[in-house]
C-alpha cells in the first residue's frame, strides 16, 4: 500500500512538473484557481482503498474463521481488546495517510504558494476521512453477527462515504461534523461486539 | 468438593427451536467431565454459553463462581479454551504465537509448549496455516497447556484428527489432569476415545437432557439385553424401563437401567413371547448409542 501510494504521488509530481514546464507556472496557477483544477485528483480514492484493504485484511479472518472468539477469550476486557484492534488499524492507516499528506504538501509547496497548499489539504481531507470511515465501518460490519444489522451498517457507511466524495467545497462546520460522524463509527464496533457476545443470530 | 462450573436450569432456543430445557450439571474441581451428544444437540451451544459467547434464554452458568456471561479477565486467565476446529492465529508461526500468548497469561509455562513443538516436524518459521490439521491441533494444545489453566474447556478436540493425534491429545490431557486441582470439560463425537478418561458425563439429545451421572455408574447400571421373538414387527415405546429399543427381523435389543429379572417380567407382562434373553457387555460408545439411538 505504501508502494502504491508512493507511485501515485510520484506520478502526480511528474505530471505537475511537466505541466508547468509546458504551460508556464502562471497558466497552471490560473487553471488551478479559476477552473478548480485538482492536479492531485488521482489520489482521490487511494485512502478509501487503503482503509478498505486494511479493514478486510484485519477483520475478515477474525469473523470468518471464528478467531473473534479466541480474541475475546484473551484475559482482557472485551471492549478494551476491540478498541485495541481498531487502534492498531487506525495507527497503521493513519501513518500511511500522514505520509501521503506530507509528500503531497512538499510537492505542492515546491511549485505553488501556501494558499494552494492549504486549499489542497482542505480538498483531500474528506478523502482521508473516507479511508478512516471505511476502515471503522468494516470493523463494525464484520463483528456484527446479525445480517439485517450488517446491511443497515453497510447502507449507512456507503451513504456517509458518498457524502465525503461529493463535489464542491465543504465548509469548516461541515468538515467538523463529518469528522465527528466518522469517529463515532468505532463506537458501533463496541455495540456490535456486545451483540456478538450475546450470540444474537 | 468445590464446583468449578455450575449450570443451573439452562434453557436455550435458536429462534423458536428448543435446543434443550433445564440442563443442570456441576463440574467438581479436579474432575474430567464430558458433554456427550450427537451432532446438533447443543454441545457447542453449551460451550459458547459457558464461555460467555451466548446469552441463554434462561438459567445460569457459573464459572469459578462468576456469571459466565460477565467473566473477569482474571477468571478468563484460569480457563483454557479450545475452539472446535483448533482455531488459532494461523498467520503466525510457532515462535510468534508463543510470544503473543505469553504476554496475556501470568502463569505462562513455555516448557510444555516447546516439548510438544519439538515433536512436530515443522520449522520455527513455518506458518500455522501451512501445517496439517494434526500439527495445528498440537500447537493449540501446547498453547493451552502453557497457559497452565485451572479449567480446560475443549470443544470437539477430535475434529479432523487421526487416531494417533487423538491418542496424543488424550495422553497429554491425562497428564495435565493429574496435576493438582486441574479440571477438564470436554466434548467429542468420538466416544470410544473417552472411555477410561471421563469421570462424569451429561448426555444430551435433541431438545432434552438424557442423563447426568458418573461414567462408571452409567457403564455399570446401563444395560443391553438381547432376545429373539417371533413378532418380526414388535416395537416397544420408550418408558421408565425401556430407554431404547431395536428390532431387526425378530432379533431385539432393549437398552435399560433395569435388571434381567425386571426386563423378563416386563416382557411377560406385555404378553411378548421371547427367548434367549441375554445381557450383552457394552463399551462406553455402545452405551452412548444405546441411550441416544442410532438416528
Amino acid at each position: 500500500m505504501l508502494l502504491v501510494s508512493l507511485l501515485v504521488l510520484v506520478y502526480i509530481w511528474m505530471t505537475v512538473s511537466k505541466q508547468i514546464e509546458f504551460n508556464e507556472a502562471k497558466t497552471m496557477w490560473s487553471v488551478i484557481i479559476f477552473r478548480k483544477y485538482k492536479f492531485f485528483s488521482d489520489l482521490q480514492y487511494i485512502p478509501l482503498v487503503i482503509g478498505f484493504i486494511v479493514g478486510i485484511a484485519q477483520y475478515a479472518p477474525e469473523a470468518l474463521q471464528s478467531r473473534l472468539k479466541l480474541t475475546l477469550h484473551l484475559p482482557v476486557k472485551e471492549n478494551k481488546i476491540l478498541i485495541q484492534m481498531l487502534f492498531a488499524g487506525f495507527v497503521l492507516i493513519g501513518l500511511l495517510f500522514l505520509f501521503i499528506e506530507i509528500f503531497l504538501t512538499i510537492i505542492t509547496g515546491i511549485y505553488f504558494p501556501s494558499e494552494i497548499v492549504s486549499d489542497m489539504l482542505t480538498t483531500i481531507y474528506p478523502w482521508i476521512l473516507s479511508g478512516f470511515a471505511v476502515y471503522f465501518a468494516i470493523g463494525s460490519i464484520f463483528v456484527e453477527p446479525v445480517w439485517s444489522r450488517r446491511i443497515t451498517l453497510i447502507i449507512t457507511s456507503i451513504a456517509l462515504i458518498s457524502i465525503l466524495f461529493t463535489t464542491g467545497d465543504f465548509t469548516f462546520s461541515a468538515l467538523l461534523l463529518l469528522t465527528i460522524v466518522t469517529f463515532i463509527i468505532p463506537f458501533w464496533t463496541i455495540l456490535t461486539g456486545y451483540n456478538f457476545k450475546r450470540g444474537i443470530k | 468438593m468445590e464446583n468449578v462450573v455450575e449450570v443451573k436450569n439452562l434453557t436455550h432456543y435458536y429462534g423458536k427451536k428448543l435446543v434443550y430445557e433445564n440442563l443442570n450439571f456441576s463440574i467438581k474441581k479436579g474432575s474430567i467431565f464430558g458433554l456427550l451428544g450427537k451432532n446438533g444437540t447443543g454441545k457447542t451451544t453449551t460451550i459458547n454459553i459457558l464461555n460467555g459467547f451466548l446469552k441463554p434464554a434462561s438459567g445460569q452458568c457459573l464459572m469459578f463462581g462468576e456469571d459466565s456471561y460477565k467473566l473477569s479477565p482474571e477468571t478468563k486467565a484460569r480457563v483454557g479454551f479450545l475452539i472446535e476446529g483448533h482455531i488459532q492465529y494461523d498467520f503466525m508461526n510457532i515462535v510468534q504465537i508463543e510470544k503473543f500468548y505469553s504476554q496475556f497469561y501470568p502463569k505462562w509455562k513455555k516448557e510444555p509448549y516447546w516439548e510438544l513443538m519439538s515433536k512436530l516436524k515443522v520449522t520455527q518459521g513455518q506458518r500455522i496455516s501451512k501445517m496439517s490439521c494434526g500439527q495445528r491441533s498440537q500447537v493449540a494444545l501446547g498453547l493451552l497447556l502453557a497457559q497452565d489453566p485451572d479449567l480446560l474447556i475443549l470443544d470437539d478436540y477430535s475434529m479432523g484428527l487421526d487416531a494417533g493425534y487423538r491418542r496424543l491429545f488424550i495422553d497429554y490431557l491425562s497428564e495435565y489432569a493429574k496435576a493438582e486441582g486441574k479440571t477438564i470439560f470436554i466434548t467429542s463425537h468420538i466416544i470410544q476415545d473417552l472411555e477410561n478418561f471421563l469421570d462424569d458425563c451429561v448426555i444430551i439429545d435433541y431438545n432434552s437432557v438424557l442423563l447426568t451421572m458418573p461414567v462408571k455408574e452409567f457403564q455399570k447400571n446401563f444395560r443391553q439385553f438381547n432376545f429373539t421373538t417371533q413378532e418380526a414387527h414388535l416395537n416397544l415405546e420408550k418408558d421408565d424401563l425401556v430407554r431404547n429399543f431395536e428390532n431387526i427381523k425378530g432379533h431385539c435389543v432393549i437398552y435399560t437401567f433395569a435388571s434381567e429379572s425386571e426386563v423378563s417380567e416386563y416382557l411377560t407382562q406385555k404378553g411378548i413371547a421371547f427367548t434367549n434373553l441375554k445381557l450383552e457387555s457394552m463399551s462406553l460408545e455402545d452405551a452412548f448409542i444405546g441411550i441416544t439411538g442410532k438416528y
